[in-house]
């Protein structure tokens, strides 16, 4: 059990919030596959929360103070392992986990983005967009 | 003393701003307004004069480092260089992308049909671009060549596919 | 014995001649980085230097200061004679100005200035290799522009039963040939002119490209495609002016 109260694995029926800081990865009905790419330089992994669609802003409140957020990308733990990622639940702070697994080839950066991008597009394709 | 240095117009155009001599600005004037008047015709130019302007809008609102409150790098000059160029590459067949900033620093377009039919190039500052496809069931991604004035046919094919049961747009 | 493809004129039209040899750096290489070794490497024979910056767009914040490192572009070394070399975050350009004779001339310092780019930079492949002659030539009018055509192949015509005359013309063409894979974009431009009592200067911008990967370690490679770029845009000179106009420069 973590200090959160929730379980240290991950259920495939889990909701994951990823909050949206950029007004870029998102249009009107749908999240873009930038909004959960990891940053190389950032540990290779994708910030989310174990949390649905309810009292999101002050998730955001409480977790993002530094930056604006706009609203969030809901899916599924399941989504993320259907695009053959994981979610490992790390706290602090409370409810975090990260999406990790993403490929990597250190031969070839470009050819690793492309890879990435493609998880992404799988896990963006089956999300749902709140806007705040 | 203060050092010499001359700014390029991000404008100046992908691969032509080697020449320094007068005779050279004389056509780069010349070509440049040309240029402007086609920019200025909404027939000729349209929306991709609105889809760069959105690249250099996303550009300055992700300018600063860690934009995202986690360690994204700003979007990078020659990212925002070769964007622009590849969105004046593109036949005015081709509907115009939706822009978006990378933690990375690159610039992603996006072709959006639907939430399952998707296809997202990076352009980052290699001119191989990075690009993946979600169609219903198929998926998939890829790397291609942008020599900064042809769009690689692969790509076309794959924006065509994406966005084919759409109405198009003009580019 | 006179190399087929080379253009010797006794007035050379030439204004400005660039070699581009473009290629990707190193990944994780910043131009500004360099510029301390690359001022060492190359000052003894070209002392003065510029920055060449491309700035990002601003975000509207009046606070926000030019970053000159991520926006560094190229560095410009120049001769206190008429050559330049540019160290630029996409490639090498050397540029040669009048008084201009051959170009065969100028290749052993191309290619000297190249190989310091490549212990500099160490560039991982050559995507493309560009030749570019900018002319200027005066051509003896009066006030009329009028009959482009008895200099000019290029020339646009105006209609003979109206009394149009030219005050600025901007033509351009591109072509590929099949065989080679060799590109060329040929301009030709006659700004507006304020005084019509002066020979009339026509700038005709002739540039050729090659894009395919290459090892920037081997030079022969790079300087058969300089040469071969020269002997196509001299042949696209020769045809673009009448005799008329080449015998202005014999």
């Amino acid at each position: 059990m973590l200090p959160s109260g929730l379980p240290e694995i991950v259920a495939d029926d889990e909701a994951l919030a990823r909050l949206l800081t950029s007004s870029s990865h998102f249009n009107a009905t749908t999240v873009k596959p930038s909004a959960f790419l990891p940053n190389p330089k950032a540990g290779m992994t994708t910030s989310v929360f174990r949390h649905d669609a309810g009292n999101l802003i002050q998730l955001a409140r409480d977790r993002r103070p530094d930056v604006t957020v706009h609203g969030a990308a809901i899916c599924k733990a399941a989504a993320v392992r259907s695009a053959k990622l994981d979610v490992i639940a790390e706290e602090p702070p409370p409810l975090h986990a990260n999406i990790v697994g993403w490929p990597v080839n250190e031969a070839d950066l470009v050819l690793q983005k492309a890879a990435q991008k493609e998880r992404a597009l799988v896990i963006t394709s089956k999300c749902k967009l709140v806007l705040f | 003393m203060s050092e010499p240095f001359s700014l390029i117009d991000a404008w100046a155009g992908y691969g032509d701003g080697t020449a320094v001599s007068a005779e050279a600005d004389t056509i780069r004037r010349s070509v440049s307004a040309v240029i402007e008047s086609v920019h200025e015709s909404v027939w000729l130019f349209g929306l991709r004069g609105e889809a760069v302007s959105e690249v250099l809008s996303v550009a300055a609102k992700h300018s600063q480092a860690r934009w995202d409150g986690e360690g994204a790098e700003p979007v990078s000059v020659l990212a925002i260089d070769r964007a622009i160029a590849f969105i004046r590459a593109l036949p005015r067949s081709i509907p115009v992308p939706e822009i978006a900033a990378e933690p990375d620093g690159s610039i992603s377009l996006d072709w959006i049909d639907s939430r399952s039919r998707v296809l997202s190039i990076s352009i980052g500052v290699s001119d191989r671009l990075a690009f993946a496809w979600v169609d219903g069931t198929d998926q998939g991604h890829a790397v291609a060549r942008f020599d900064g004035e042809r769009i690689p046919p692969l790509i076309l094919e794959r924006i065509r596919e994406t966005m084919g049961n759409a109405s198009v747009r003009a580019a | 014995m006179t190399n087929p493809d080379s253009l010797r004129l006794a007035h050379s039209p030439i204004v400005e001649m660039v070699v581009d040899i473009d290629c990707d750096l190193p990944a994780d290489l910043e131009i500004a980085d360099l510029e301390q070794r690359a001022r060492e490497c190359y000052s003894d024979q070209y002392p003065g230097f510029r920055r060449i910056l491309r700035p990002l767009p601003r975000s509207g914040d009046s606070r926000e200061q030019l970053n000159i490192r991520e926006a560094t572009y190229a560095f410009q070394f120049l001769e206190e004679g008429p050559q330049l070399v540019q160290l630029r975050r996409d490639g090498f350009s050397f540029n040669r100005f009048p008084p201009y004779a051959d170009l065969d001339e100028y290749l052993p310092e191309i290619k000297r200035t190249w190989s310091v780019f490549v212990d500099l930079v160490s560039p991982v492949t050559i995507r493309r290799i560009g030749l570019r002659y900018i002319n200027r030539i005066f051509l003896p009018f009066g006030e009329d522009i009028v009959n482009l055509d008895e200099y000019l192949r290029l020339g646009p015509g105006l209609p003979h039963e109206t009394a149009l005359k030219f005050t600025s013309v901007l033509n351009e063409y591109s072509a590929i040939e099949d065989v080679t894979d060799h590109e060329v974009k040929v301009r030709m431009v006659i700004d507006e002119q304020e005084r019509t009592d002066q020979p009339l200067p026509v700038i005709l911008d002739i540039a050729g490209s090659h894009r395919r990967s290459a090892d920037p370690q081997v030079w022969e490679n790079i300087e058969a495609t300089i040469l071969a770029l020269r002997g196509l845009a001299n042949a696209i000179f020769r045809s673009s002016l009448t005799k008329q106009c080449l015998n202005l420069f014999r």
